[in-house]
């Protein structure tokens, strides 16, 4: 997509995590929210996290991206050993440099262009302003926004603001691609195009695409479709995507 | 008769003033330097007298009018510009004219004297000598040291020193809190934005780093807005008859007061950047 280069081989494991216990506290008593959940990701797959609303599927994700800390367990992300044995800012160093994410808000700056959303990411990642502007406006390209770069968020449609969103979490061109609901904002129409984005991502870029989501249409796309419920994995399916699959435009 | 009985009956009202004593001989050093001749001359009749423009309304005359001073009938024979007086009107008049008001000091040697040098270099070691000579009897100043002195003796009097420094103080504290709620709103305003990066693995130095840049920008826009503000009450101020002294030196003060001012905002509001939870966007 950014370059042609991919990553790792695909089929290689990208992310593992054992045993990840989490506990939020409520009132009192401790609720249990990721009870032992054993989970992988590879590269070049689409792998889905399907579940309904409160199981715990976002709460994976970030245990995962070393957002938030699990209780127990560890993971092992790309050549890192145990990411949470590192210090808050190495974490965030190799978010930088390995993760993209993509939420169900767009979470865009209101001031600033869709161009210079890509770069600003680009920019702390080291890139000079030449090379960050470059490669944003590929970027934007890749998701069919190359007409709409000096467009602020205002002037965008939802669909085109996760577009722009997508375009930032790739610019990095990321090994580990976390998206939380990333079409539920969305119409069929859009959630059909951003879904085929994420799946380019994974096939063209060997990008590890880690999709969490209660909207069952996706699995059409995935590779792998894990079922989590009530904090534990129930199933976990090896599939064939279909990358024609057609999500209904009505909702 | 109480004031306000006197105008019931139609007198004119009466205002206190201050009276600038100018020796009019040609040559005199007590003329300042930015009369003209034409005024100057003026002022030499008897029983005339100049007026600052500012004064003008508060004591009901314009040029050429006839006014009573002290019992007698004077002339306003000049309009002056740029002698305002905020606490009362001044009147400048020759010293023979005040003599022959009846108000002089009489030719007691206690008054002071304003003295030419034929070299003025020399200024700085004569008043030295003279004081040297007076062994406390009186003081000689130069030019200088009489403006410094006068200036040190304003700040001295209080009130101005109450109204400044009160002035100064409550724009800090205004400045600070207003750029400090403003740049801690936007900063809430942003906050998933903000979050988002952090998740994207911006760290939260550089989101530090990023709003104190801001608030530096804040600023200067801050200084620009000032400087406008500042030319447009001179230009004001100006139509009114005070001409104010903007120093270089005192608006590069100020103007870098302004930018800590933001700056110092930027820092105190840092605090809400912890709320940019990336785990919160995680829903
Ligand atoms: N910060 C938190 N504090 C307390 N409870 C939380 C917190 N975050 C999530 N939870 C709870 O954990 C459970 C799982 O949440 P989440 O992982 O967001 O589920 P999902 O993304 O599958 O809808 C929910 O019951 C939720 O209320
Ligand atoms: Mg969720």
């Amino acid at each position: 997509m950014i370059h042609t280069k991919t990553h790792g081989k695909h089929g290689d494991y990208a992310i593992e995590a054992t045993g990840l216990i989490k506990r939020f506290k409520s009132g009192r008593a401790f609720v249990e929210v990721l009870k032992g959940v054993d989970f992988d990701a590879r590269h070049g797959d689409l792998t889905m996290v399907m579940g309904p609303s409160g199981s715990g599927k976002s709460t994976l994700i970030a245990a995962l991206s070393g957002l938030l800390k699990p209780e127990e367990g560890r993971v092992d992300a790309l050549d890192v050993d145990d990411l949470w044995k590192l210090s808050t800012g190495r974490i965030d160093r190799f978010r930088l440099e390995n993760c993209g994410f993509i939420f169900q808000g767009f979470n865009l700056f209101p001031s600033l262009t869709a161009l210079q959303q890509v770069e600003t990411v680009l920019k702390f990642q080291g890139l000079s302003s030449g090379q960050a502007k470059k490669r944003a406006t590929t970027a934007l390209e890749e998701v069919g926004l190359g007409h709409r770069l000096h467009q602020r968020p205002a002037a965008l449609s939802g669909g085109e603001k996760q577009r722009v969103a997508i375009a930032r979490a790739l610019a990095k061109d990321p090994k580990i691609l976390f998206a939380d609901e990333p079409t539920s904002a969305l119409d069929g129409e859009n959630g059909q195009v951003v879904i085929k984005l994420l799946r380019r991502a994974a096939t063209e870029h060997g990008a590890a695409v880690i999709c969490v989501t209660h909207d069952p249409r996706l699995e059409a796309w995935a590779d792998r479709v894990i079922h989590i419920e009530d904090g534990k994995i129930l199933d976990d399916q090896r599939r064939n995507p279909d990358p024609d699959a057609v999500l209904a435009s009505h909702h | 008769m109480s004031q306000a009985e006197r105008a019931r009956q139609g007198a004119p009202k009466s205002r206190q003033v201050m009276v600038n004593v100018i020796d009019t001989q040609p040559g005199s050093v007590t003329i300042p330097t930015d009369y003209s001749d034409e005024l100057v001359a003026a002022l030499r009749q008897p029983f005339t007298i100049a007026v600052d423009e500012t004064a003008l309304g508060t004591l009901g005359v314009k040029l050429g009018d006839r006014a009573i001073y002290a019992g007698q009938t004077v002339t306003v024979v000049g309009v002056l510009r740029g002698y305002p007086n905020m606490m009362q009107p001044t009147i400048v008049m020759s010293r023979d004219s005040l003599r022959m008001l009846g108000q002089s000091w009489g030719n007691t040697m206690g008054g002071p004297l304003m003295i030419k040098l034929r070299d003025p270099a020399k200024a700085t070691v004569v008043a030295a000598q003279l004081n040297e000579m007076g062994k406390g009897q009186w003081r000689a100043w130069t030019r200088q040291e009489l403006a410094d002195a006068n200036a040190k003796s304003m700040f001295e009097e209080g009130i101005l020193v109450i109204i400044i420094g009160g002035c100064v103080v409550l724009g800090i504290i205004i400045g600070v809190a207003i750029t400090w709620q403003t740049l801690r709103g936007a900063i809430m305003a942003n906050i998933k934005e903000f979050a988002s990066l952090r998740a994207l693995g911006v760290g939260m130095g550089s989101l530090r780093r990023i709003v104190v840049e801001l608030s530096f920008w804040v600023g200067l826009v801050g200084v620009a807005a000032a400087v406008l503000l500042t030319w447009l009450l001179s230009l004001l101020a100006r139509m009114g008859g005070v001409i104010i002294a903007l120093p270089f030196s005192l608006l590069l003060v100020v103007g870098v007061g302004l930018v800590l001012i933001a700056m110092g905002s930027g820092l105190l509001s840092l605090g809400v950047l912890k709320k940019s939870q990336p785990a919160d966007l995680l829903r």
